[in-house]
Formats: structure tokens, sequence, C-alpha cells
């Protein structure tokens, strides 16, 4: 608090300053925002060390002078110094989508791939996503074999396809009383959240949209031989719980509100989701497929050109995962590359050397002018 | 999921559990009298036929019926959990150990074990394994040195179900209107948390259906003051269905109140897992008396001795007597003139039941048929 109320002193603007010259009306209005997103700026975005140094740098270069004329100059070092801080984000940003928040969905002609295998893939740059043990709810887990996971997304305007890679040492595929299946699921807020939901399960009114693959799914073979038996009655199937009906895809649609709160969107005749997984060597490849829009409100929807939130979740069978007892991401983002793929990235890189350039210009301008 | 403070009678204590205390209208329950049950296990098809002959189920047994002390259903089920638990001390009446939920491990809802498949495949294993070898000369003994007897279970439809407290969907739930504790086959998603949790090991797994089933408590017979399959069809007459109060207001004419309540002769299984188990045991009077307290709980001892005299007490006899005498439940019962009469919910009277058949005694030889006789009872 002190520290702040030393930069608004050093940011007191000379109009305002009781001993400062009087001037016309709009030139107070014109200052006057700039001066304050400084000092939001300053007191909020910036780290301290930064902030000093502008102060210094302020100090050092912008005499205090009740002029009128070097009220303007500070103001106009000021407005530089914030631009020059908002790019300093942006490329921090920049930086970030380098470290791998932002999945690329590589723009592509023609059917997307629904195996691993496919060269199409490799078009698609791979980020890696780290994985932490679910804790907020109980049953929690606390360790894991799984730690990251692969993501690669590839679009063709119409459809979006997902290729996750994680390592896993054994092919969980079949279920027993004591044996659960490998999994891994995308989550996206649902579309009909009202602001992006937490990460975890989402809530009341964020729902969020799950593609869920699951091993034992995938696996044809896994129907459970039976003995004699003397009727066909089996419960799960009478009240058409969709975990007990033949499986139509490896994948299930799911849409939840908070922990414990998952149901299958899955209605038989709208299966808009398809997967494929695949267990090679010590490793899961599950490919996800679904046209960009859904007739669901529920379902996310994607657009060309435009940044979805998305978070991970992988079980791992053989550790005993099911249900809550998972290792979960928070959240990542995808972005749909479009036609102008260059241009779009690179006019922020342009603009920042350009107005690196004016404001060179003009410090240089205003020291001219006090020499 | 918040921790609760809640009353367990059976444990004479406060204990914790991840939901509040919450009492059914009326709580399903019953008295099983071990001494009576010669392991037929026409119980246990009677609840198969009716309940679990579809796909998936073929090793399921809601009911079941162990040898004891080497017969489990699944594979050592209560000697695992007891030796999860740990320490299990009685103070008198009040339990100092922990229970399941006190026992939890970190991050969990209740201490438990999933059971391996091949755990749930030989339901009768152990049948009739004594608990000892027989030397020469013991089986003339009195009393027998070993010792061994059939422990009939089914669901005990608990206060505090580990099942509906692990379930992290919620998709069990305990009926308010007769306690009676049902999986939700729609949400079930087949995690196995109730599998884990229950230390009874009555979830079971289903894998065609891939989510977990249990005993039912035969409720749609219940509904119609109808009682159990395996109730009803019981040969050796050992079971007794009733709605059970809590011990502050117990109705003495009411039976299962009566013999869990009044005259304690009727215990709940392993008490000291905390769930409050409704399924109640008159235990086996000819096992040692340690083995009944770690079964049974500290009542043991007080209960085997009731069982000794009943003979002297009319109204007890009478309460026994009721047992597999009529298919309806039970709600109060009369004994007078040596008869005892059991009602309906509505006060109608259900069946007369003399508490000693009479006894006739005909001649070897029939003279009017030319026929001879042997007695028999
Ligand atoms: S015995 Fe097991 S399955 Fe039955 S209510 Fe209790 S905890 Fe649930
Ligand atoms: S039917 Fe009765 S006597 Fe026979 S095994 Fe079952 S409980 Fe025991």
């Amino acid at each position: 608090m002190r520290k702040f109320q030393i930069y608004e002193d050093k940011f007191r603007c000379h109009c305002e300053h009781p001993k400062g010259v009087k001037q016309s009306r709009s030139q107070k209005k014109d200052c006057f925002p700039i001066v304050l997103s400084a000092k939001y700026l300053y007191s909020f975005v910036i780290p301290s060390e930064a902030r000093n140094l502008v102060v210094r740098l302020l100090r050092d270069f912008v005499p205090r002078n009740d002029s009128v004329k070097n009220c303007y100059g500070q103001h106009t070092m000021l407005a530089m110094i914030t631009i020059f801080a908002l790019l300093c984000f942006f490329l921090l940003s920049f930086d970030a989508y380098s470290q791998g928040l932002v999945v690329m969905a590589k723009k592509v002609s023609g059917d997307l791939p629904l195996e691993a295998d496919n060269s199409a893939w490799n078009n698609a740059s791979a980020i890696e996503i780290p994985l932490a043990p679910q804790v907020m709810a109980k049953p929690r887990t606390y360790e894991s074999s799984v730690k990251n996971l692969k993501v690669r997304a590839l679009h063709n305007t119409k459809e979006m396809a997902f290729l996750l890679e994680w390592s896993d040492a054994s092919e969980d595929s079949s279920l027993d009383v004591d044996k659960f299946s490998d999994a891994v699921a995308l989550e996206f807020p649902s579309s009909a959240a009202a602001s992006k939901p937490h990460f975890a399960m989402g809530d009341k009114d964020n729902p969020v949209n799950i593609w869920f693959w699951k091993a034992s799914w995938q696996n044809a073979n896994d129907m459970h031989s039976t003995y004699a038996t003397s009727d066909e009655f089996a419960g799960g199937l009478e009240v058409g719980n969709p975990v007990s009906r033949a499986r139509i895809s490896p994948v299930e649609n799911i849409i939840a509100q908070g922990f414990g709160n998952a149901t299958d969107l899955e209605k038989a005749d709208i299966q808009n989701i398809s997967g494929n997984g695949k267990w090679q060597s010590g490793k899961w490849f599950v490919v996800f497929k679904r046209p960009l829009t859904s007739q669901d409100k529920f379902d996310v929807v994607f657009r060309e050109g435009s940044v979805t939130p998305l978070s991970l979740a992988v079980w791992n069978g053989s550790e005993g995962d099911r249900g809550g007892r998972k290792v979960v991401s928070t959240w990542y983002y995808v972005a749909l590359e479009t036609e102008e793929k260059e241009t779009i990235y690179f006019y922020p890189v342009l603009a920042f050397i350009g107005t690196l350039g004016i404001e060179a210009g003009i410090i240089m301008g205003i020291r001219r002018k006090r020499g | 999921m918040a921790k609760n403070k809640v009353k367990n009678w059976q444990i004479q204590r406060e204990m914790y559990y991840p939901y509040e205390e919450v009492r059914p209208q009326k709580q399903f329950a019953a008295v099983f009298d071990i001494n009576k049950c010669i392991a037929c296990q026409t119980c246990t098809m009677a609840c198969k036929h009716t309940w679990t002959t579809g796909k998936g189920q073929e090793y399921m047994f809601w009911n079941n019926v162990e040898s004891k002390p080497y017969g489990f259903y699944p594979l050592a089920w209560d000697v695992k959990i007891l030796d999860l638990l740990g320490p299990q001390k009685w103070e008198g009446k009040v339990y100092k150990g922990n229970t399941i939920f006190e026992a939890a491990p970190k991050g969990q809802v209740a201490q438990g074990y999933i059971p391996e498949e091949i755990d749930w495949a030989h339901p009768n294993i152990g049948e009739d394994e004594p608990s000892g070898s027989i030397d020469k000369g013991d089986f003339i003994t009195m009393p027998h040195k070993v010792w061994h007897f059939y422990l009939a279970r089914i669901c005990n439809h608990c206060t505090y179900p580990a099942c509906v407290g692990a379930c992290p969907r919620k998709a069990i739930y305990k009926r308010e209107e007769d306690g009676i504790v049902l999986v939700d086959q729609k949400r079930c998603r087949g995690y196995r948390e109730c599998v884990r949790a229950c230390p009874y090991k009555k979830v079971l797994f289903n894998n065609t259906t891939k989510i977990a089933e249990k005993c039912i408590g035969c409720y749609p017979l219940a509904e119609q003051g109808h009682q159990t399959q395996c109730v009803t069809t019981c040969i050796g007459r050992i079971r007794l269905n009733g709605w059970l109060h809590t011990p502050d207001k117990p109705d003495p004419a009411n039976p299962v109140d009566y013999l869990v309540h009044i005259k304690k002769i009727a215990l709940p299984l392993y008490p000291q897992l905390g769930l409050e188990p409704n399924i109640y045991y008159i235990p086996p009077i000819h096992v040692p008396l340690p083995y009944l307290i770690q079964m049974f709980g500290p009542d043991a001892a007080n209960a085997v001795a009731a069982y000794k005299n009943a003979h002297k007490d009319e109204t007890l006899l009478g309460a026994l007597t009721l047992f597999g005498s009529t298919e309806f439940w039970s709600a109060k019962f009369r004994v007078s003139k040596g008869i005892v009469t059991g009602y309906g919910e509505k006060g109608k009277e259900l069946v007369k039941v003399p508490l000693k058949e009479p006894v006739f005694i005909r001649p070897f030889h029939d003279e009017k048929l030319q026929v001879y006789r042997h007695n028999i009872t």
C-alpha cells in the first residue's frame, strides 16, 4: 500500500497539481484517462521491480516542470510506456503459447483421420500437458504413473480431430470386479455455460462437455462370456443405463455440472463423436473426431479462428482409476487455425516493432525539446 | 464431502459418517436364529431364482450361507476387513476402536478393499469345515472341542450404509419409507466404490451390465406386507422380518423390537464396523465366547444365556415361535395361554401358533387298519 502511494505521487499529473498552471478543460480531459490507465496498469499488472524502473525513468527523463507543454510531454511518455507494457504482455502470452498453453488445430483439407498412424498428424504440432492427481473430491488420488499427455489437433473447417498420446505400461481394456479400464477424456466448457466453468467437472450454472473414451469400450471382445442362464433380464439394460447397453462406439458424449453429476448425452441416433484408441508398446493413442458444430445445446461448438478452453483427464485401470480417481489438467486452449495464419500471428509482432520505433522517436523528440 | 457426527446405538457412541443422521420412517430388519440353520441353502436358491437369474449374475448371491469359521463369500471377507480395521476394543458396551469410516485412508470415505473376481467364484468354500482337527474320541466329549456354524447373510440395509457413503454419484439410496438400500440401476456408472466400501461385501459387480447390484430386500413384497423370499422359504424357520425401532422407543409388542431391544438376544453382525446393520443374529450357543464377541459384540454372552433359558420365558418363546409361521410381516405379537398370535400392521390377526405342539402317541400296531407304525415328530 505504502509503495503504491509513492507511485501515486510520482504519477501525479502536473495539470492536477495544486501548483500547476491553469489549463483548458479539453487539455485536462485529454490527459486524464491516460494517466488513470497508466496508474492502473502500473499498480496491478507490472511487477514491482519494473514499476520502480519506470518511476526512476520518469524522474530522470521528465523534469518536473509546471508548464502545460511539459505536462503533455509527460503524459505522452506515460502513454508510450503503457503501450510498451501492454506489448510486453502480448509477448508474454506468445511465450506462453510457445510453452504449450494452446493446442493449434492445424487446418488441413480432406477427411480427418480416425487412426493415430495416419500421416496427416505429422502436420500438427504436439503440445505436452502435465497431469496431476485429482484431489478436489473424494475418493481422491495421490499417486499416479501417468504424468503427462501429448495433444495434437486437426480441423478441415467441418470437423475437428484430436490425437491424444500418453504412456501407460499396461493395456487395461477389460473389466472385472477388480479390473478397471484405461480411459481418457477431453473437457470443454459447454455451450450452455454462463461463464468459463471450473476445470474440475464444471458446476451447476457452468456445465462442461466431456468426450470420454474408454479402452473397455474399444475392446469389442469385452463381452463377458456367460454360462447357462435362465432369462434375459438385466437391470441396467432394462432401465437404459448407458454403461450397460451394447457399445456402438468406444466414446461417450457427457455433460457434467459438478462432481458426481456426469450425464450421458448420447442418444443412439445422435452419435456425433467418433473415437478410436490403440495401445502400442507402452503407449495409448486415442483419436476423437466430431463436426465443429452440434445440434445439442450443451455440446461445445468450434469455429475457425476461435480459441476454446480444453482440459484433460486420464485413467489408468491397473492403478484402480475410475470415476474421480484420475489424473487431470487445468484449462489449456485449442485454437483453430485459419487461412490468414501467417499474417494473424505476424501482425502483433510487426505492430510491436513498429511501436518500438515510434516510441524511440518520440522519446528522442522529447529529449531534444528539453535539451 | 462433509463429515458428520451421527449416533450409532450399536456401539453406544457418536461416530463419523459422510451424511447426516436420517432415519427412515420404518426400518427393514430381520432376526436370524443361527442355532436353527441347517445350511440347506433353500434361502440362497429362493433368492437366486427370484432375482439373480440373468446374465452376469452367474456367481452372484444376494443371499448366501457360509460355514464359519472357514467359509466365506467372497473369500476371507470378514477376516480381511477386521485385519484392515486394526484393534477393535470394547469398553463395556462402548466401542473404543475405529469404525470403517473413522479408519478411512486419506482421501477415502471408508476403509475397505475390492475382492478379486476369483474370491467370489466359490460361494460355499469351507463348507462344514470345523474349527480344528478332530482327535480320536473328541466326538464323544461334551461339549465338543471343535465347532462350526452356519452364517446366513443378506445385505444388512444398514442405517449408515458404507455403500451409500462411498458412492461418488449418489447412485445408492436408502428408501425413506422402509430403509431398504437400493442401487439406482440408471445412475450407477460401475465405479465399484460401493463394492470396495461395503465391509459385508453385499454389493456385487455385474460384468454384463457393468454396474453394481445388490439385495433389494424383496421390496415389491415388503410393499405388500409380505416377508422376503429368503425368510418365507427358510426350511429351518430361522428367520423373521420386522420393522425395527430405535432402542429409546422400542415397542415390546413388536417381535423384532422385543428380540433386539428388550431381550437383547438378537445381535448385529460386526457392529464395530460402524454401519448399524439391520440383520440381527441370535448367536450360536455352542461357539466359544471370544469368537462370538468378535462377531456380534459385547452382548453375546447375555444373548447366549437368554437363549438357553428361552424355554422358561413364554413371551420369548412366543416371539421365537413366530419364525417361519407366517409369510406376512408381523407388526405385533401376543402370547396367551400357550399360544402366540401374530398381527399385521393394521392389527389384523395373521397367525396363531401353539408354543408347544400337542403330542399324540399312537400305538405301534394299529388294530383298525392292521398296520404297524413308527412314531415320528
Ligand atoms: S450391507 Fe453393505 S450393501 Fe447392504 S446397506 Fe450395508 S453397506 Fe450397503
Ligand atoms: S433356508 Fe434357512 S435353514 Fe436353510 S440355509 Fe437358509 S437360513 Fe439356513
